[in-house]
């Protein structure tokens, strides 16, 4: 494992309004995450797990704090840099796997990397672009899906889509939340066991569960209790 | 890239996208059928008009008339602007004692040239091209028999009858029943240069005899009787009888080719300023200060504007119309941009800018109103070119016609199309549905990723 940190967040503090009171989910959340790191995120339900991955993943923002990304502070960053990093250097695999209808299969998987390139420079991007995706599906072992639409998929089959997706790019860092909260068993530990392929092979990851057993597949725990990382 | 492949499927896979496909397409069918109508209808009439009138009138609205005509038009043909001009008098005549007609008259042969009046003949051989009274082929016992002066007098009827047909025509032309066949008498009051009765105080009579039929489909010309100018000056008393110059009430001008019609009708006004300028101390010199100078546009604005306004007014409907469609669009990709709003936010998690995400929406729009334009204008070609035909099923199926010739002065129904106006027609169509598109895609640019993914 390289030693370096790739992630850190100081102080991050997120409130919600619900209804007409306000929750303050995260009260002052402290993290650091090294370079080909597996970590899992542990709470019980509403602890604010997903909005801690959410705000690391720059997909929500935070009330106060800061998150550094390769030492850059992602939330001082012009939209289309926060962009780019999230197009580029982070992966992210949701819970309910969030896949487009209207796309198949590869397509999805292809999808970053569209998302990615200019109507311009599609063009000379797409044969490579086509066998990066390949490749990827081969390795998640959904060749012979690769033109079903996400609807004639099972659970296990579209979660491991997702995967795909996320790391059609090559991200620095994949964050997963409740990866296998909506699959059996065989399915989630199939998805599992590939993250551990993964992160064997330097990828760093950090996934969300509630699940004890599932955290164990973690190089390191860390729970999220009233607002704050102990 | 991703926009392109999204925007084809949304257009391939959301049947709701086919009603705003649908209504761009009724639209824009019927604004092409309805403007190309109106523009045949419109120029249909201003050719008529053009054609009655020649290029440029000189008019003094008043019976009285105006001197000097023929020293102005030789000044005319010097200035080397005009092909033709020709003198016109126009009045009031009785026939009976309690039907007036408007009278014209011309020299026939100068007025064909200025103007395209062969054309609205009933006959045009060259013996009918004429107000002498040809021989009669089969006299019956009832046929007078006219002098040389009597035949000098003939007299050609406006607005034959549009509804029936030519073999009823030629039968009637040939009856010696015919009511104008027989002579037509006609009474005129003269009137001086000072606009005081002259002549008899009883009127000026004289007979006249038919000669031809002309139809010009122009209501107010088509109710005239047109006579010789030197006939209808002697008549009158305009012809320099009672010692004062000969009068006209109008010059008629033909414009030599390719001259701009404002700038030759700018210098024609300079002429005759100059040349009333010259005439200043002759005798009836006022009668020359109160003439206007008008180009055919301008001479017959009272019938043409009106149908000009008509397209206006319908452009403006349509407008209205047309936004009714903007509604539509905007309802139908409001609902789309709601039911996809966790696709958006998937997108946005994946790195799409904001912009990218409205540019999804932005293109979808303009995709309906580009296949909308194209239908639309295709079915509305179709219509118009066949509109003719199609009013002729109209009549056979149901005794049906939208535009009766005998009312509405046209043999059919304009059947062409302006091409430049069905593109503008076609380009406005895209634009309103991207005006339709325009706050949906910025609702889905404002999206918050979070909010969006959370929607089940």
């Amino acid at each position: 494992m390289n030693q370096k940190i790739i992630l850190s967040a100081r102080n991050i503090h997120k409130t919600y309004a619900i209804g007409r009171t306000r929750q303050h989910v995260l009260q002052g959340v402290n993290l650091e995450v090294r370079r080909g790191e597996f970590v899992a995120i542990m709470g019980a339900s509403g602890s604010g797990k997903s909005t801690l991955l959410h705000i690391l993943g720059l997909l929500d923002r935070p009330d106060e704090g800061h998150v550094f990304f390769e030492k850059r502070d992602l939330f001082t960053l012009s939209s289309a840099q926060q962009d780019h990093i999230r197009s580029r250097q982070i992966g992210f695999v949701f819970q309910f796997y969030h896949l487009l209808p209207e796309l198949n299969l590869e397509e999805n998987v292809l999808l970053p990397l569209m998302v990615d390139s200019s109507i311009l420079a599609w063009p000379g991007r797409r044969h490579q672009a086509r066998q990066q995706t390949r490749e990827i599906i081969d390795k998640v072992g959904l060749r012979p899906q690769a033109r079903q639409l996400p609807a004639t998929l099972s659970g296990g089959e579209r979660q491991r889509t997702a995967l795909a997706r996320a790391l059609v790019q090559n991200p620095k860092l994949l964050l997963a939340d409740e990866p296998t909260g909506n699959l059996d068993t065989v399915a989630g530990k199939a998805i599992l066991d590939l993250l551990s392929d993964l992160n064997r092979y330097g990828q760093t990851i950090i996934m969300v569960t509630h699940d004890p057993d599932i955290a164990d597949r973690a190089d390191r725990k860390l729970t999220l209790r009233d607002g704050k990382i102990s | 890239m991703f926009k392109l492949l999204l925007i084809w499927r949304y257009f391939v896979r959301k049947r709701v996208a086919l009603i705003a496909v649908l209504a761009v397409t009724l639209l824009v069918m019927m604004v092409l059928v309805v403007l190309s109508v109106m523009s045949g209808l419109i120029e249909n009439t201003r050719s008529r008009n053009h054609n009655w009138t020649g290029d440029i009138v000189l008019t003094r609205h008043s019976l009285v008339g105006f001197p000097y005509y023929d020293e102005f038009i030789d000044r005319l043909y010097q200035s080397d602007i005009i092909a033709q001009a020709t003198p016109v008098i126009k009045t009031y005549g009785l026939l009976e004692a309690d039907w007036t007609t408007p009278l014209i008259g011309v020299r026939l042969d100068e007025f064909m040239h200025v103007t395209g009046f062969a054309e609205c003949l009933y006959k045009t051989t060259d013996e009918n091209k004429t107000f002498t009274v040809p021989d009669i082929t089969d006299p019956g016992p009832d046929t007078p028999s006219l002098t040389p002066e009597q035949r000098k007098r003939g007299f050609m009827r406006g607005g034959f009858l549009r509804s029936s047909s030519s073999d009823l025509m030629d039968s009637i032309w040939q009856s010696s029943q015919l009511r104008y066949y027989l002579p037509l008498p006609i009474t005129v009051f003269a009137i001086n240069s000072r606009g005081l009765l002259t002549g008899s105080q009883a009127g000026e009579n004289q007979t006249f005899w038919f000669v031809n039929y002309f139809r010009t489909d122009l209501l107010d010309v088509d109710d005239t009787i047109m006579v010789d100018f030197d006939e209808l000056q002697k008549l009158c008393w305009m012809d320099g009888q009672d010692g004062q110059p000969p009068r006209a009430s109008q010059i008629r001008i033909k414009l030599k080719d390719n001259l701009d019609l404002e700038t030759a009708q700018t210098q024609i006004a300079q002429l005759w300023r100059k040349f009333v300028q010259q005439k200043d101390k002759q005798g009836q010199a006022q009668l020359l200060t109160d003439l206007t100078v008008q180009t055919w546009k301008e001479y017959r604005r009272d019938y043409i504007g009106p149908m000009e306004n008509e397209k206006t007014l319908m452009i403006i409907i349509f407008s209205m119309i047309g936004s009714v469609a903007v509604f539509i669009i905007f309802a139908i990709f409001y609902m789309i941009v709601t039911e996809k709003i966790k696709d958006l936010g998937i997108i946005k998690s994946l790195g799409a800018s904001k912009w990218d995400l409205a540019q999804v929406f932005l293109g979808y729009g303009a995709l309906v109103g580009m296949v909308g334009s194209l239908l639309g204008t295709a079915l509305g070609c179709a219509i118009v070119l066949n509109a003719n035909k199609i009013e002729g099923w109209l009549n056979q199926e149901f005794g049906f016609r939208l535009w009766p010739p005998d009312i509405y002065a046209i043999d059919k129904i304009p059947d062409v199309v302006n091409f430049s106006e069905a593109a503008i027609i076609a380009l406005v169509a895209v634009l309103a549905s991207l005006a339709g598109a325009l706050l949906p895609a910025r609702r889905a640019a404002k999206l918050v990723v979070v909010d969006a993914l959370r929607i089940e």
